[in-house]
């Protein structure tokens, strides 16, 4: 069946696995494949960071294995934020698929960032029963090959392939591109993570670092917008009372939903390490990694060695500092994925060749 | 190469000064001249401490006694062997001595590095030299590098094999006696349910072999402490599991070089001990027990060739009897079964003597862990406890007690701090106060 058409399903639990199994649903029926997106809504109770996507077909992961679906499809990919059901299910179906006299589904899953180090081993232990793992980059793909180099031919391994960064989106829409040089008036994104930096106090001492050059750069407006979701009503800052802070008018929250169109409008973005960073900077924005925190793989910032855009707080003083920073290493983000342009190409040709 | 090669090695925790023990094994032509210093340590095993006095003029002196020692400057390179933060802050210390005669810096890893490379690594970088232990250490770093200002890092491969053996005459297999040596790890693995299934492993692998001997040798005895802390020694999870365990199952505190000498055949999960047992001549295997898990290590010792479940195996002697060696190619990517040894250090040390290297240029953008200085941020968190900003001086501590987790007056200040009651919080503050400078 190589490269033939596939009936290929893609799986979802949350807001962010939604949106990615969106855009590569849209990518594989470019190229001709059949695809139906899985999975709950996202709760009324919480707000996301993202554009609302509804999968196709509400059904969770377990509920899928008994449904006719299942029996017509070429492929699962499975991208949950939760993992602890991917090997129970992968075993189920293909049981279940034996007893049946069926061909089971070829399975593949993948993480929805570019990992490296201990991070990037788990994701692959978390998906060893699979048939495909789908990694972003050639640095992933490198460096998983040589870890798994010399195991024994009786240890599930799946195979490996770099598809590049099919979870979000390619380019920001018409007009998007600044070409690198954003006009004024100029806005920092800051994109904040739910349990980064990871020290008790640090969001706070974030928050009066991001007051201070609010009010020393009055020009520049600044957002902070949470890259998770949350329940509603919930402050990023544990027993965050907005009595107790005095915000500039140039300092605000962001509004659900709209990640996406901040990072096209942003002229800089900011993070300790969140995985819409290098959309930021393949976008073309200017973005600073805060490096106060270390290189460790608890605040996530074993990713961004390399880049070249970490630096320590301390180096700006005035928001405009922040355009005359040095731009990203740029063969760092290809090797990160951003330089795999034909992933969706090379995920059916992978697919097809599983196939019997 | 008349004049000696003067090596100051300095270590702190037991896996620290074992890495520096496995270094000194030095041809005597290269004429090296070996000085260890042991940082004093609460709970550091004797018997360390007297096999590093052999090797050479043994020191017991504090980091701040040892910068200041006026015979720092007349060793032709130091090696430090200490937990990360504490070997960057080693570095930028000497940094601030004059650059003419500063000794050369390197360091290296203690044996195998299952987890947190890319951490430990960073702490490292700036350093004129680093050892690592074979092509599997060099890939992962090359990975790490490529294409950033730390690219030309300089490094040594110096293997793992960690024991002098060439004069020794090993028993062989017949003449061993019948036991099976398990080398404990304090955190492989680390969860409660798995250490208590590895020690009924054992057991039942003890009851179905009655004419063998299956030997636990733990990392270390009750009351000393290691690199790791541990809650449970691995004597309360034999009792905790077993009650009474089988008779020819028992705890062996008898150094392990001994217990390998004397041994068929030896167990791991994924402790560096695997290549030592290789030293002795005693056949290691490793348990596949617990699948590939990253937590336990796993993941790198699986490709061994050695890789087995002990549950499934019928008895001892039938594994003894069927126990192939292990990967030679696996062997070789690791750092052992080559020409990988401490010489090589000595050579690449006299090279930059001679045609010394600049460091890598500090280049905005690109920070590694070594750019973070504990000490200001010991600073940082005084002077926002000056300032009654309690909730800065936690996080700050918070980042301290990541960097150096066992700091003891770190871990005082932090609870001073989170102290609710003011006049506690006081009367702490005021019994902990140490000046950082």
């Amino acid at each position: 069946m190589a490269e033939g058409k596939m009936t290929i399903l893609l799986v979802s639990d949350d807001d962010r696995s939604a949106l990615a199994c969106q855009l590569l649903a849209q990518q594989l029926e470019q190229r001709g494949q059949t695809c139906l997106t899985i999975g709950p809504a996202l709760s009324e109770r919480k707000h996301s960071p993202l554009p609302t996507v509804t999968p196709q077909i509400p059904l969770s992961l377990m509920d899928l294995l008994n449904h006719e679906l299942l029996e017509s499809a070429s492929a699962v990919g499975v991208f949950m934020r939760r993992n602890d059901q991917l090997q129970h299910f992968v075993d189920a179906h293909r049981e279940l698929a034996r007893q049946r006299g069926q061909r089971a589904a070829k399975v593949f899953s993948g993480p929805l960032e570019a990992s490296v180090g201990d991070n990037l081993v788990h994701e692959l232990s978390d998906r060893q029963s699979c048939d495909l793992l789908v990694v972003p980059g050639e640095r992933q793909r490198k460096e998983l090959e040589a870890i798994t180099q010399f195991w024994p031919e009786s240890v599930a391994l799946p195979r490996i392939a770099a598809i590049g960064h099919w979870f979000s989106p390619e380019r920001p829409p018409l007009g998007g591109l600044n070409g690198g040089s954003p006009k004024p008036p100029h806005t920092l994104l800051v994109l904040v993570q739910e349990s980064i930096p990871t020290q008790i106090g640090a969001k706070a001492q974030l928050l009066r670092q991001l007051i201070r050059w609010a009010e020393t750069s009055p020009e520049w407006s600044i957002v902070v917008q949470r890259d998770h979701s949350w329940e509603r009503g919930q402050p990023w800052i544990a027993k965050f009372k907005s009595s107790d802070w005095t915000l500039p008018a140039n300092l605000d929250f962001g509004a659900p939903g709209q990640l996406l169109s901040q990072l096209t409008s942003c002229s800089a973005c900011l993070s300790v390490s969140s995985a819409w960073s290098l959309t930021a900077m393949a976008w073309g924005r200017q973005t600073f990694m805060i490096g106060d925190y270390g290189i460790h793989t608890t605040q996530g910032t074993t990713a961004f060695f390399g880049s070249g855009s970490m630096h320590r707080l301390k180096t700006i003083d005035q928001l405009d500092q922040l355009l005359a920073l040095p731009p990203v290493n740029a063969s760092w983000l290809q090797s990160m994925g951003w330089g795999v342009h034909d992933g969706t190409t090379r995920l059916i040709r992978c697919l097809g060749e599983l196939m019997p | 190469m008349n004049h000696p090669f003067k090596l100051l090695l300095i270590g702190d925790s037991d896996s620290q000064l074992l890495a520096c023990e496995a270094l000194c094994r030095f041809p005597s032509s290269l004429n090296v001249q070996i000085t260890i210093n042991a940082i004093p340590r609460e709970g550091t095993p004797d018997l360390i401490l007297q096999r590093a006095a052999a090797l050479g003029d043994l020191w017991r002196l504090d980091m701040g006694q040892l910068l200041s020692h006026p015979s720092l400057h007349q060793f032709d390179a130091i090696g430090v062997y200490l937990t990360g933060s504490k070997i960057s802050d080693f570095r930028l210390a000497l940094e601030l001595m004059p650059s003419l005669g500063r000794p050369l810096l390197f360091c290296g890893f203690n044996g195998v590095v299952l987890e947190k490379f890319m951490e430990g690594m960073s702490w490292r970088l700036g350093y004129d030299l680093i050892c690592l232990s074979g092509p599997r250490d060099r890939e992962t770093l090359a990975r790490m590098l490529e294409g950033t200002p730390f690219a030309g890092q300089c490094t040594v491969l110096t293997g793992l094999q960690r024991q002098s053996t060439t004069d020794q005459k090993f028993l062989n297999q017949q003449q061993r006696r019948k036991q099976l040596v398990f080398a404990e790890q304090v955190v492989m693995p680390s969860n409660s349910v798995e250490r208590a299934n590895l020690v009924r492993i054992l057991a039942d692998l003890a009851r179905r072999s009655p004419d063998w001997e299956v030997l636990v040798k733990p990392r270390i005895a009750p009351g000393e402490s290691t690199f790791h802390s541990t809650t449970n020694h691995i004597s309360a999870t034999l009792q905790q599991t077993l009650g009474h365990p089988p008779d020819n199952l028992r705890l062996d505190y008898r150094p392990l070089p001994e217990l390998l000498r004397q041994s068929r055949l030896m167990a791991t999960v994924s402790s560096t001990a695997f290549f030592d047992a290789l030293d002795f001549g005693c056949r290691p295997m490793v348990m596949a027990d617990f699948g590939i898990n990253p937590t336990n290590g796993s993941h790198v010792f699986a490709g061994s060739g050695v890789w087995q479940c002990l549950d499934d195996v019928e008895d001892l002697d039938a594994l003894d009897s069927s126990l192939p060696a292990p990967d030679p190619d696996w062997l070789a990517w690791m750092g052992y079964g080559t020409d990988l040894a401490p010489e090589k250090l000595i050579r690449a040390l006299r090279q930059l003597q001679s045609d010394p290297i600049e460091s890598p240029l500090t280049k905005p953008g690109y920070l590694s862990n070594a750019n973070l200085s504990f000490t200001q941020l010991r600073r940082d968190a005084e002077r926002a406890i000056q300032e009654k900003n309690w909730n800065e001086a936690e996080s700050l501590l918070r980042l301290g007690i990541l960097m150096r987790p066992t700091h003891r007056n770190v871990a005082r200040r932090l609870r001073a701090v989170q102290a609710q009651n003011r006049i506690i919080r006081r009367l702490v503050l005021s019994v902990t106060y140490r000046d950082v400078g």
